[in-house]
């Protein structure tokens, strides 16, 4: 079964960023949610996780092999990664632009299976009626669906997604939680930089709360996101509605210094 | 329940939609490769109109004989296979090579650079030519005597790729030991451009009269001096250059996804930006130190390239050095022919040929994104 060891993982960048001591174990089958206030290292961690980024001190383990030895196209073949800020041109064709997502699989010729794998993304976001229109000519939502099929076309063990339900409406929020449990579902290890609370309260097996350079919890998202971890991490206050027996977490108001200063406007 | 009995229903559509965008994919690859091939044949048909017309005008059935007779002839015949043979035959293939070599290398440098505003030029490169050309006609007479003129063609043309090769080399250092991102690349480029074009003016204003005449002509650009020489050194270098940039056509596409998510899918971006930025600049190196630089090919025949083939460069590549080639051909034969037995400079004709089209087309599709 898939698995990944964070053993003690040190960051900096610049002067004034780090992040230290995160040590985690995931494994196929879970919907893991790295949260944390702006600017805490969650897309670092991430872009770590997908050998973009070499952390200072400590070390990843895929299936048990640090995550350095394997090349670059073996790697690829295992994990896909889904940007913060997709960098694809605009005048890039939707179709072709998931399509690529296969590129770890084929040499030269592309087979039946890569074009049934990008069919099947394209279906699964209802991107057909745009499919063959450049990706600038899309809203901001369905470019989100276009860059997040790109990382299901890839079939990969494991999928990291740095917030897929960007610029998403509600539908589609939901729906893309559907899509990744049933990858998890599938033996497949999902993980993803999350804002929003509730999605992660929803939906995560696992919760990573990053604060103050370091990892203030980590574990089921009902042992993590409590009120007390929430303040620390935020400096918010928040409310834990009950709604049909499942909690809601509520931001209700800003406490403590540090949050940004309120000027006259 | 409900949803069992609508599934079937809706996996038969599905299945269906995906047959149809697997068949309108094969359609759109057999379009392409269609018409590369009759881009191939047009490319032909036209060389062999070129080599008919000139000073001397020849029938096509001149042309054949010429070409395919084993024995050289006497007489009307000997005339036309000399005219063929020595004259018009390198400077055409010269023609094709160039256009090429300045269409693909604009490509790929688009590509790897991502912005549409790149041609072969962009780093320098012909500032770079022009200052290695311009020495070596102005101090070359001194350093070689009367001689100089025997052995200035590829003196010349040697002065003009070493310092081409320069600017590129600052632009691969800057990527290999800054990790430099590509604004920063083409910045350096264009201010080494600015560099060289300033010490151009200083030999400008160095050189003496018939000097500075021979100095103009060559910044000019131009195939008047094309011989089979500039075709035998050229040719496999413009097309081993090209060869291995068309082999790394999958790993061009995905740089389109931008340089992390190219990464993350298996390309190991920095040595294909090293890679392709030195094999296009020296291919289009190897042609302007020959024949000066000729503009605009290398920045339209892209965009053409673009709006005909699409973005995969396993047709984008074939398809816009074709392009490049054929604009090349067409304009040569133009400046070569309309004002017979005078030339008019071929860049001339490019600009006044190419600009209007590509004025038309922008004008035609406004809101279509040309970014690359």
């Amino acid at each position: 079964m898939t698995s990944l060891l964070l053993e003690n993982l040190f960051f900096t960048y610049g002067s004034h960023f780090s992040l230290e001591g995160v040590s985690s174990h995931w494994h196929g089958g879970q919907v893991v949610a790295i949260l944390g206030p702006n600017g805490t290292g969650k897309s670092t961690l991430l872009r770590a996780l997908t050998g973009l980024v070499t952390p200072k001190s400590g070390f990843i383990k895929l299936n048990g092999r640090d995550l350095k030895s394997y090349p670059w196209p073996e790697r690829a073949k295992r994990i896909s990664y889904l940007p913060q800020n997709d960098g694809t041109l605009p005048s890039l064709p939707v179709f072709e632009a998931i399509l690529l997502g296969r590129r770890p699989q084929f040499s030269w010729f592309l087979a039946q299976r890569d074009l049934e794998a990008t069919e099947k993304a394209i279906r699964t976001l209802e991107l057909e009626p745009y499919q063959f229109r450049p990706v600038g000519e899309l809203s901001g939502g369905e470019r989100q669906k276009v860059f997040l099929a790109r990382a299901l076309a890839q079939e990969t063990e494991v999928i990291l997604l740095d917030e897929p339900t960007n610029s998403l409406d509600p539908a589609y929020q939901l729906l893309v939680f559907e899509v990744l449990r049933q990858m998890a579902d599938g033996g497949r290890l999902v993980v993803m930089v999350l804002h929003d609370l509730n999605l992660a309260n929803q939906h995560a097996d696992m919760v990573l709360l990053l604060a103050k350079g370091r990892l203030l919890a980590a574990g089921p998202p009902g042992e993590v996101l409590t009120p007390a971890n929430l303040e620390k991490a935020y400096g918010v206050e928040v409310l834990l509605p009950s709604i049909e027996g499942k909690s809601y977490i509520v931001p209700h108001r800003r406490i403590g210094p540090g949050k940004g200063v309120l000027h006259n406007y | 329940m409900t949803i069992s009995k609508a599934q079937p229903e809706r996996l038969k559509t599905s299945f269906e939609a995906a047959q149809e965008v697997t068949i309108s994919w094969r359609g759109l690859i057999r379009q392409r490769v269609v018409l590369l091939l009759a881009f191939v044949i047009l490319l032909l048909l036209t060389a062999g109109w070129a080599l008919t017309i000139g000073t001397v005008s020849l029938s096509w059935r001149d042309l054949l004989l010429a070409l395919f007779r084993s024995a050289p002839s006497g007489g009307a015949a000997g005339l036309a296979e000399r005219v063929i043979w020595e004259i018009r035959l390198p400077r055409i293939l010269m023609g094709v090579i160039t256009g090429s070599a300045l269409a693909g290398a604009g490509t790929v440098m688009q590509a790897t650079l991502r912005n549409p505003l790149v041609s072969p030029y962009t780093l320098g490169l012909s500032a770079g030519a022009s200052f290695g050309a311009a020495l070596a006609l102005v101090f070359g007479a001194k350093i070689f005597g009367p001689d100089f003129w025997r052995l200035g063609k590829i003196f010349i043309a040697a002065a003009a790729f070493l310092c081409a090769l320069f600017t590129v080399l600052v632009a691969l250092a800057l990527v290999k030991w800054r990790r430099a991102s590509s604004g920063a690349i083409l910045l350096a480029g264009v201010a080494l451009g600015y560099l060289f074009s300033a010490l151009v003016s200083v030999l400008k204003y160095l050189a003496k009269a018939d000097q500075l005449q021979d100095v103009v002509f060559w910044l000019m650009g131009g195939l008047w001096w094309a011989d089979w020489t500039m075709v035998i050194i050229s040719a496999p270098v413009v097309l081993v250059g090209l060869l291995i940039l068309f082999f790394r056509s999958w790993d061009l596409n995905t740089l389109a996804l931008g340089e992390d998510v190219a990464r993350s899918l298996g390309v190991d971006t920095q040595r294909l930006i090293r890679l392709t930025l030195l094999l296009a600049t020296l291919v289009a190196s190897v042609v302007i130190s020959f024949t000066g630089a000729i503009g605009f090919i290398g920045l339209i025949a892209p965009h053409v390239g673009r709006y005909l083939f699409g973005h995969d460069h396993r047709f984008l590549l074939p398809g816009a050095t074709l392009l490049g080639a054929w604009l090349l051909l067409i304009a040569d034969t133009l400046a070569r022919t309309v004002l017979s037995p005078a030339e008019i400079p071929v860049g001339v004709v490019t600009s006044f040929l190419g600009v209007p089209y590509f004025l038309y087309l922008l004008l035609k599709n406004p809101h279509r994104s040309w970014s690359i």
